[in-house]
């Protein structure tokens, strides 16, 4: 606006010395004297409308500049102050998400590890209580046919004898079935055990995956509260020409940021679907 | 004598779900944190390692640096070297071909896919 307050100023100055030009050329004529003497009032009057036009511009632009200035500090500082929070926020759920994740697989290969340890048992403790039942009952055989050589001297004592180590045998024979029927039982809790430990795996990984996300956004965050603060520390009432200049050096903060982050770390997950991904060999 | 694996991955969870899972099917694992350490545990076990399975985005050094690294080692020219990330462009594989890796697999991994391909890499 002051450079067209100059033109305008020149512009009135030729104006008046050509018109005084023309009033010394005609000086002998009063009418175009008059003529002139009122022409030059019309400009001068004109040139004063115009002054006084572009004062109040300049004095419009001027308070629009600063309250676009008053309006980005503020919405820097608040922009700054959300993204704090919300970095704050996604540090603790971050937190809370690894701790939870951390106790959880070290739970759950506590857990697995026992289970698999327990069916190992369990098969060599009923391997090993079926050996003794076999042993026992092979006793028991050779105590059937003793006790059948001696039916000829005590037949009363040898049948109730004989009727004793047979329901001894049956019982023997429904523990042995007993442990073989646990046996396979845990060994189909182990399978499934097996097959759910495959679930836990991959949704732990998924688990993981969102923490590496929310890594992602938090390095980001830091990025853009860096450039708000920026915005938020801007000077009272900067010139027309300041004020451009620290628009570009928003600008170029926020450019530098943005190719450091690039080249920082890509985006850690890039799955499509729930699905386990692609194996391929070279 | 049980076969040995380099697991590297700056993921704790993941490190330890791929140790777990190597484990229960009878393997020694060798676990580090990121790639430097990964070398460090290489070059500390050279003459024990079969298989060397890494993660690519790493704090420090990453699995491709890592590849090249070990590449240009002697106890490492023909071991096998598994990338397992969850990078999945056709790029990135082409890069870890030209590194050296013998293989891409994509996470999230299937626990039963994962140790068929180390049996069918190393037996």
């Amino acid at each position: 606006m002051k450079n067209y307050s100059r033109l305008a100023l020149i512009g009135a100055l030729i104006c008046g010395v050509l018109l005084g030009g023309d009033a010394l050329l005609y000086f002998n004529n009063v009418k175009y004297l008059l003529a002139d003497a009122l022409l030059l009032l019309v400009l001068a009057a004109c040139l004063g409308y115009l002054l006084k036009q572009v004062n109040a511009s300049n004095k419009a632009a001027d308070s629009s500049l600063h309250k676009s200035n008053a309006f980005h500090v503020q919405l820097g500082n608040e922009i700054a102050e959300q993204l704090s929070s919300a970095h704050t926020e996604l540090g603790n759920t971050q937190a809370i998400l690894s701790d939870a994740i951390g106790k959880l697989v070290s739970n759950f290969i506590l857990i697995s590890d026992g289970v698999r340890d327990l069916s190992q048992h369990t098969n060599d403790f009923s391997k090993q209580i079926r050996e003794v039942v076999d042993k026992v009952s092979d006793s028991m055989t050779d105590a059937e046919r003793t006790l059948s050589n001696l039916a000829a001297n005590d037949r009363t004592t040898a049948i109730k004898s004989n009727q004793h180590v047979r329901a001894i045998m049956a019982e023997l024979a429904a523990f042995n079935e007993a442990v073989a029927n646990n046996a396979i039982e845990l060994n189909l809790i182990s399978t499934n055990v097996e097959q759910n430990v495959l679930v836990v795996i991959s949704t732990l990984q998924f688990q993981d995956m969102s923490s590496q996300l929310i890594e992602h956004a938090r390095l980001r965050m830091t990025a853009l509260q860096e450039v708000a603060n920026e915005m938020g520390k801007s000077a009272g009432s900067p010139s027309h020409r300041e004020y451009l200049a620290q628009i570009a050096a928003y600008n170029r903060l926020l450019d530098k940021h943005v190719a450091s982050l690039n080249k920082q770390k890509a985006n850690p997950v890039a799955q499509k679907d729930f699905g386990t991904g692609d194996i391929e060999l070279f | 004598m049980a076969k040995t694996i380099l697991a590297v991955d700056d993921s704790t969870s993941i490190r330890q779900m791929v140790a777990f899972t190597l484990k229960s099917a009878g393997y020694t694992v060798i676990e580090a944190a990121d790639g430097v350490e990964g070398l460090a545990k290489a070059n500390a076990n050279a003459h024990v390692i079969n298989l060397v399975l890494t993660d690519q985005n790493m704090p420090n050094m990453d699995g491709l640096t890592l590849i090249k690294t070990l590449r240009g080692l002697a106890p490492f020219a023909a071991t096998p070297i598994l990338m397992l990330t969850t990078e999945s462009s056709d790029a990135m594989k082409s890069q870890g071909r030209a590194a050296g890796a013998t293989g891409w697999l994509v996470k999230p991994f299937d626990p039963h896919k994962l140790l068929e391909v180390v049996k069918k890499v190393i037996g």
